[in-house]
């Protein structure tokens, strides 16, 4: 199909008849700037073609020029199949249409009918129409802005188109209506039975639940009378077991041997019996052989011991003689040694008189000498206290004192501040005269001048008198202040009683010297009487003991030695005393040992007589009762006895002996453990009965409880439930298998089909996009839409694409549309792009440019754009909005 | 003096491979040939009513399968003998004792627990029975029967419950063993046998009577009992096979390739007799069909199914295969048409699961308004 004219008139913004004519069959390039009304001529033709004269309401309403009731009217000329038709639409006002072509003429609606079977589209039911309706002329027709929001998906009629044309190059088709729909039939059959993951789900899992109860249900049952009947099957063997007991008498049996065994147990316990009484016998004789052997042991134990004391009381005799000789040799030396200590305490007590006589005089000596030196240092001392006290006298006589000295000579130098001050103020006068003069009056002269400081008069001898007053106004205010400073100074010199400052500090000096001697009194009298010794009194204290130990020290006789001959003489005399001090020592240790040696001997000595005297005592109380004892029976007859029970003894020891070898004989442990295991047994065997009795009626009582349950029969109907149960999994599994079967076989041969069917149009898309994307392939939906690109093994989204990628492959997808249909001799509408491509860059703008010119080449392309001049390098036809 | 030979009721007895209501009415069927036999012994007037073990399939059938039982017994008033078997031996605490506790057994009934002789004095008849003390006795219980004193003017006649030596199949003679020659050597008018589900006869004076309800598929000549007649000459016996059974069990095999084959299973099945409602059939197909035909079949095993008392399918074996007119009505059905192309590769590869998914995708696609 191909437009070749187009006029509009009231349509929207494009008021007055707006034509575009002669458009040719391949590339046309529309200009226009922008709300020139290139969309408004798009909309225009768009509404011819689509929208039924009479279409009513707010649609049919906005094709009219804003605020003008005016009729909107457009006129198309296009190419069918080689057939030229005009088409005319007049809305709003007035509806009309009219199609020519052929040699025919349509009007109204056979002019719709007509004009819907020549471009096959869909109208809606009511309304105006929408892009879905608008079969191919939707797909190759790109409105401002719409390309790159989403895949170009073509509406239905534009696949039904688009299908007839594949159709004829594949030989092949999606399965027409039914297929889909088998398709859908068949996954939904699947996700009854199967999950995604291709698990059991729903009716095939239930039929699996199903079986596995039954399964359960029947196992339990079969375990409970598998139970029964291993309970049936153990009673009958209890019972077997009972009857074999009672049947060969076991517990009887047992019963007999107990008997038997115990029998001979009697036996025993006779024997046993015999063995006591005869080693009780024998016990009982060894009792009186031993009574009897020790009434003989008593009765030679004491004939000993008055023996042995006899012997013992002679010897401590002869023992009490020896020790009384030792006492009186030892009485005799220790008199002997109490005289010699005697006199060597004499000899001491002289020597010790001497030597204290002699000490007496060295003491006199030293404490005579300590005495001159004491009194010799008081008398320095108190010579030092008289003269520190004369010199402090001497220095408290002058009244001049440091602080007063320093006012004085503050004063001095006011006043002389004072004078100087006045003489500056005074009147300067110099006299040159010739004749002898003299100046009287408050007046000085210095060498050069005169200084007047007030009224002064001047006598020139001879020439007369001059009278001088100084006049200077400060001048009586400085004779007052030197006037007041004089008779302050005058009045400190008279205070401290000196005529002159001079003679105040002269005073001031003679003081400072006679402090500085009580000083130096001072210290000397420290050194001489410290006040840590207390002082002066410290000495005469000191002096006054010397003294009195002087009176109490003896006084030399007249042949005492003196000086170096009194201090060998008291060497001397030392030696002498103690030499009789060791004397008398040695004299003293030799009488202690001697009083210890005495005092040892009578000692022993009263050991011997009371040692005798209890030896004594004893040998009489034993002889008495020896004698007592054999008053009663004599030795003899002891003897005797003692022999008459050892004999008795002897025979009831033997007959014990016997009776335990007659015991022994018969092996009591073998007949003991008999008993004991021939009693076991029979507890063991009445034990295993009765518990073969409490287990058979426990199995009884179990097999009657479950008797009435039926087992058998339960457990035959629950098989039967689950060979349903299996069956019905069967049927199930068979039918879910062949479900997944055919859904499978379905899906995989309309994914070939698919792809079989997308093949045609790849062929004409990839070129294309390979002059932008190289190496890329399209990804293709089953509603024909290109879903990304897959470049270098990764697929990418449309929407994952950059604006101007978009923008390119949604154009190309067009072209690649429109050049298989008109390849396949199908009525393609024209390619109409309104403002693309104004996202690419100047690079891709050139290559869309030379592949748009290409696809030109097979059917018509309209451009329609702001910027007419870019396509100018096409050479197209280019054609004017406004 | 005439008797009624029968065994093996297996009163309890379920009916494993048939399930629902079908099994139901099979154990059912049993207490009511136990009504028919005593019916039987009612009309023809027997002395006493022999039942040769395996009265209970087993001990722990409930007291109200007892009681049923019992109950039906009192349709014949004369003696019954009833014999443990190896499936209800008189053990410990046996469903015998359970019977006699719960005061279900009628006076007219002997349940022959012991090995002693039951003497019948109206009839002249000395029972010697041979019970099962135990489910498996290795040795010859009948063995005392040789010896057995019974008073003068009484018809020995023995009951017992096990294999005769050499007799039966190897399978059978596990335990519980009988000397063939028994009834000769115990000098017995007639010896009445259990455990054989199938009516044989052993010699001359010894049968086995068979379950008198078919129970299973492969018993060979079940569902009946023996009417004894003992000549007061001690003749030898004459027993007569009276069939007791309702129900008929069959075994059928059909191979399915043609139309024709599936016709003929329809005739098959209608020729096995009337009532169908009788009838339990355990059916094996196998082979191949057609779409078409096997939507035949399945409309004519439905119909059968409510005629018949039971149908069992086993149709493992049998595929479906896609003709080409099957396949031709998917033309231009795009990738419908491959996808059962392949189904139909697979399923004559033997993948039975691509047969029926097969069979589903043309069923939705007609379905579906296709072809």
């Amino acid at each position: 199909m191909q437009l070749q004219r187009v006029r509009v008139t009231n349509f929207r913004k494009l008021m007055g008849p707006v034509e575009i004519a002669e458009l040719p069959p391949g590339l046309a390039v529309i200009g226009g700037g922008n709300e020139e009304g290139k969309s408004t001529l798009l909309e225009a033709i768009r509404a011819a073609l689509f929208e039924k004269h009479g279409l009513m309401g707010e649609a049919a309403r906005a094709m009219q020029p804003l605020g003008a009731a005016v009729a909107p009217e457009v006129e198309l000329d296009f190419t069918v199949g080689g057939t030229e038709y005009r088409l005319w639409k007049r809305f709003v006002s007035k509806p009309r249409a009219e199609l020519c072509g052929g040699g025919q003429t349509w009007a109204d609606d056979a002019a719709e009918d007509q004009l819907q079977a020549l471009l096959g589209f869909q109208r809606p039911g009511k309304g105006a129409s929408k892009l879905e309706h608008h079969g191919l002329w939707g797909l190759l027709w790109v409105s401002q802005g719409e390309t790159f929001e989403q895949p170009v998906v073509p509406n239905a009629t534009a696949r039904d188109s688009l299908a007839g044309v594949l159709d004829t190059e594949v030989g092949e088709v999606l399965g027409g209506d039914v297929g889909p729909r088998l398709l859908q039939e068949f996954a939904t059959e699947r996700d009854r039975f199967w999950t995604k993951a291709g698990k059991p789900r729903g009716e095939l899992k239930e039929a699996h639940s199903a079986l596995e109860r039954a399964r359960a249900a029947r196992e339990a049952a079969e375990q409970r009378l598998h139970e029964e009947a291993e309970r049936r099957e153990r009673l009958e063997r209890v019972e077997q077991e009972r009857a074999r007991m009672r049947a060969e008498g076991v517990v009887a049996q047992m019963e007999a041997r107990q008997q038997a065994a115990e029998a001979r147990q009697q036996e025993l316990d006779q024997r046993r019996r015999a063995v006591e009484d005869a080693e009780q016998q024998a016990k009982l004789a060894a009792t009186e052989r031993a009574q009897a052997q020790e009434r003989w042991q008593g009765r030679q134990t004491l004939r000993d011991a008055v023996a042995d004391l006899a012997e013992q009381e002679a010897n401590a005799e002869e023992t009490v003689t020896a020790r009384q000789g030792e006492a009186e040799q030892a009485d005799a030396e220790r008199d002997r040694l109490a005289r010699a200590l005697e006199a060597a305490e004499t000899a001491l007590d002289r020597h010790r008189a001497r030597e204290r006589h002699l000490e007496g005089l060295r003491r006199r000596q030293t404490v005579q000498a300590e005495r001159d030196r004491v009194a010799d240092t008081l008398a320095k001392a108190t010579a030092a206290e008289a003269a520190a006290r004369e010199a402090r006298k001497a220095a408290g006589a002058l009244a001049v004192t440091d602080q007063a000295l320093q006012a004085l000579r503050g004063q001095e130098q006011a006043l002389g501040e004072a004078e100087a001050r006045l003489q500056g103020a005074a009147t300067q006068m110099e006299l040159a005269v010739n004749v002898a003069y003299q100046v009287t009056g408050e007046a000085q002269g210095d060498g050069t001048g005169y200084r007047i400081t007030g009224e002064a008069e001047v006598i020139l001898d001879g020439v007369g008198r001059i009278q001088v007053q100084a006049g200077g106004a400060e001048l009586p205010e400085q004779k007052e202040q030197a006037r007041r400073a004089r008779r302050e100074r005058d009045a400190a010199l008279d205070a401290l009683g000196v005529a002159t400052l001079a003679e105040a500090e002269d005073q001031l000096a003679r003081k400072q010297a006679h402090e500085q001697e009580a000083s130096n009194q001072d210290q000397r009298l420290a050194a001489l009487a410290p006040e840590e010794a207390g002082g002066l009194a410290g000495l005469r204290k000191r002096l006054d003991q010397l003294d009195a130990e002087l009176a109490g020290l003896p006084t030399p006789a007249e042949d005492d030695p003196d000086g170096e001959a009194l201090a060998a003489a008291c060497e001397q005399a030392r030696q002498e005393r103690e030499g009789a001090e060791t004397a008398r020592n040695q004299a003293r240790q030799a009488l202690d040992a001697q009083q210890q040696t005495v005092q040892a001997a009578d000692n022993r000595l009263t050991q011997a007589r009371t040692r005798l005297e209890e030896i004594q005592r004893n040998r009489a109380r034993y002889q008495r009762q020896l004698n007592e004892a054999r008053a009663e029976a004599d030795d003899e007859t002891l003897a005797r006895a003692l022999s008459d029970k050892q004999g008795q003894e002897e025979a009831a020891t033997a007959a014990a002996r016997e009776a335990r070898e007659a015991l022994d004989a018969l092996d009591p442990e073998a007949i003991e453990t008999e008993v004991a295991h021939a009693r076991a047994a029979v507890t063991k065997a009445k034990e295993r009965e009765q518990e073969l009795e409490r287990e058979a009626d426990g199995l009884r009582r179990a097999l009657r409880e479950t008797g009435d349950e039926g087992l058998s029969e339960q457990v035959a109907e629950l098989a039967r439930e689950e060979e349903a149960a299996e069956r019905q999994a069967a049927a199930v599994e068979r039918e879910a298998a062949a479900v997944w079967r055919a859904a499978g076989a379905l899906e995989e041969a309309a994914r070939e089909a698919r792809q079989a069917y997308l093949a045609p149009l790849n062929r004409y898309l990839v070129p294309y996009l390979r002059y932008l994307f190289p190496g890329a392939e399209p990804v293709l939906s089953d509603t024909l839409a290109v879903e990304g690109l897959q470049r270098g093994g990764q697929a990418e989204a449309f929407t994952q694409l950059s604006i101007g990628a978009r923008e390119q492959v949604a154009v190309l997808t067009r072209l690649a549309f429109a050049d298989l249909l008109a390849e396949a001799g199908g009525e393609a509408p024209p390619v109409i792009l309104d403002d693309a491509l104004v996202y690419a860059d100047q690079e891709r703008f050139d290559t869309m440019k030379h592949l748009l010119a290409r696809s030109a080449q097979r059917h018509q392309v309209l451009v329609l754009t702001c910027r007419p001049m870019d396509y100018l390098s096409l050479g197209a036809v280019e054609f004017r909005v406004g | 003096m005439h008797l009624l030979h029968t065994a093996d009721w297996q009163i309890g007895k379920g009916f494993g491979p048939i399930p629902g209501d079908d099994g139901a009415a099979l154990r059912n069927q049993r207490l009511e040939t136990v009504t028919t036999l005593a019916e039987l012994a009612r009309t023809e007037e027997v002395d006493a009513v022999l039942v040769a073990g395996d009265v209970f399939d087993a001990q722990s059938v409930s007291d109200r399968t007892i009681r049923q039982l019992f109950e039906r017994l009192r349709a014949f008033p004369g003696p019954w003998i009833l014999l443990p078997g190896n499936h209800d031996a008189a053990v410990a605490e046996s469903v015998w004792d359970r019977a006699r506790r719960l005061g279900a057994v009628p006076e007219h009934v002997y349940l022959a627990t012991e090995p002693a002789p039951i003497l019948l004095e109206e009839a002249g008849l000395a029972v010697l029975p041979a019970p099962l003390q135990r489910r498996h006795e290795p040795a010859d219980v009948t063995a005392w029967l040789d010896a057995a004193e019974i008073p003068a003017g009484y018809t020995p006649v023995g009951l017992a419950h096990g294999s005769v030596t050499g007799f039966l199949p190897a399978e059978a003679e596990a335990a519980n063993p009988i000397a063939p020659d028994r009834a000769a050597t115990a000098n017995l008018a007639y010896l009445a046998l259990g455990d054989w589900h199938g009516t044989l006869q052993v010699n001359e004076r010894t049968w086995y009577a068979g379950t008198p309800e078919t129970d299973r598929f492969t018993s060979s000549h079940p569902g009946n009992a023996l009417l004894v007649t003992l000549p007061g000459d001690g003749g030898s016996p004459a027993v007569e096979t009276r069939a007791t059974t309702r129900y008929r069990w069959h075994r059928l095999s059909q191979p399915l390739h043609e139309p024709d084959d599936v016709v003929a299973l329809g005739d098959r099945l209608a020729s096995l007799g009337e009532p169908t409602t009788d009838q339990v059939v355990d059916l094996t197909l196998r082979g191949a069909l057609t779409l078409a035909d096997k939507a035949d079949l399945d409309e004519l095993l439905a119909a059968w199914r409510g005629r018949l008392r039971h149908l069992r399918v086993d149709d493992t074996e049998l595929t479906t295969r896609a003709s080409e007119a099957d396949l031709a009505a998917l033309d231009g059905a795009g990738f419908v048409a491959t996808a059962a192309e392949r189904l139909r590769q697979g399923a004559e590869a033997g993948e039975p699961a691509d047969a029926t998914a097969l069979e589903m995708l043309l069923a939705a696609y007609r379905r579906q308004g296709g072809g």
